[in-house]
């Protein structure tokens, strides 16, 4: 799948997974590998752009002697979940059109 | 490859990221190779599956790209950085419309001046350009100045001598 259209995809799932209570990175990793397939590379800048846009916020708790990042979803990380559906439906109505057009072209 | 020779390189690789920058990034990729070794990975596995670390520079400087263009909007700190950057420039032309007098120099100013350019384009911090500007007034002291110097000295001389010779 395109990267950008998957990154975009992947800041609502992790922000889904954050709505149901703190988590940290491999969690993070484990929970949303369940529908999309993610590696730490594409998440690490997903997190950081969440954290920038003030969706998320993240404190360190410390845990078998080292240091483990928490991730918590602000009030505005839950408003963007809220309006996520409204924003597929506008989704689906560019990927009939997109279908469309390319099913003109296929027919000549 | 051990974990500790991962981050090591990664380190390394990540040379152009501000430090509290670097810090994190090395800080949550030790953080996700020892969750990995917990749930029951040996550190070869887990380092590994945290993956490649040229795919991870790349990944992070796709990203780095973005996260400038949007900080340097917002944040008052990339501003200052931004203005420094430009008296930086400034005075490298200074130096070069000032004290070059010969093809020589005056390939030495530019050269400099774009060295100067990309850093402050590409954002790479402070230090980078107080590095360049304080090699090239070291350089210009060096190449340059010597002669215009000589030059302005025995015109000023002239020029008293003068006035001297005037009362």
């Amino acid at each position: 799948m395109d990267i950008q259209l998957k990154r975009g995809l992947i800041e609502i799932c992790v922000l889904s997974v954050l709505s149901k209570g703190d988590s940290y990175g491999y969690a993070l990793i484990r929970d949303v590998s369940t529908c999309v397939d993610i590696s730490e590379s594409t998440l690490y800048p997903i997190l950081k752009r969440l954290e920038n846009a003030k969706l998320l916020t993240e404190y360190t708790v410390e845990y078998n002697g080292r240091l483990r990042k928490y991730y918590t979803i602000t009030n505005n990380g839950r408003k963007r979940l809220t309006e996520f559906p409204a924003e597929w439906q506008e989704m689906s109505k560019i990927f009939s059109f997109i279908c469309n057009n390319s099913k003109e072209v296929q027919n000549g | 490859m051990d974990k500790i020779t991962f981050l090591k390189e990664l380190r390394k690789k990540l040379w152009f990221l501000p430090k509290n920058e670097l810090d994190k990034t090395i800080l949550y990729y030790s953080e996700m190779i020892s969750d990995r070794m917990d749930a029951g990975m040996s550190e070869e596995d887990a380092v590994r599956a945290v993956g490649n670390i040229d795919d991870i520079v790349d990944s992070v400087k796709r990203d780095s790209g973005f996260e400038q263009t949007a900080q340097n909007v917002s944040s008052a700190g990339s501003i200052i950085n931004k203005i420094i950057s430009y008296i930086g420039i400034a005075a490298l032309y200074f130096a070069i419309f000032c004290l070059v007098s010969t093809a020589v120099e005056l390939v030495f100013a530019v050269l400099f001046c774009i060295i100067a350019a990309i850093v402050s384009i590409n954002g790479l911090g402070i230090g980078f350009l107080i590095l360049f500007l304080g090699f090239t007034f070291i350089l210009s002291a060096f190449f340059l100045a010597t002669i215009p110097l000589c030059g302005y000295c025995k015109a000023g001389i002239r020029y008293f001598k003068k006035l001297i010779r005037r009362y």
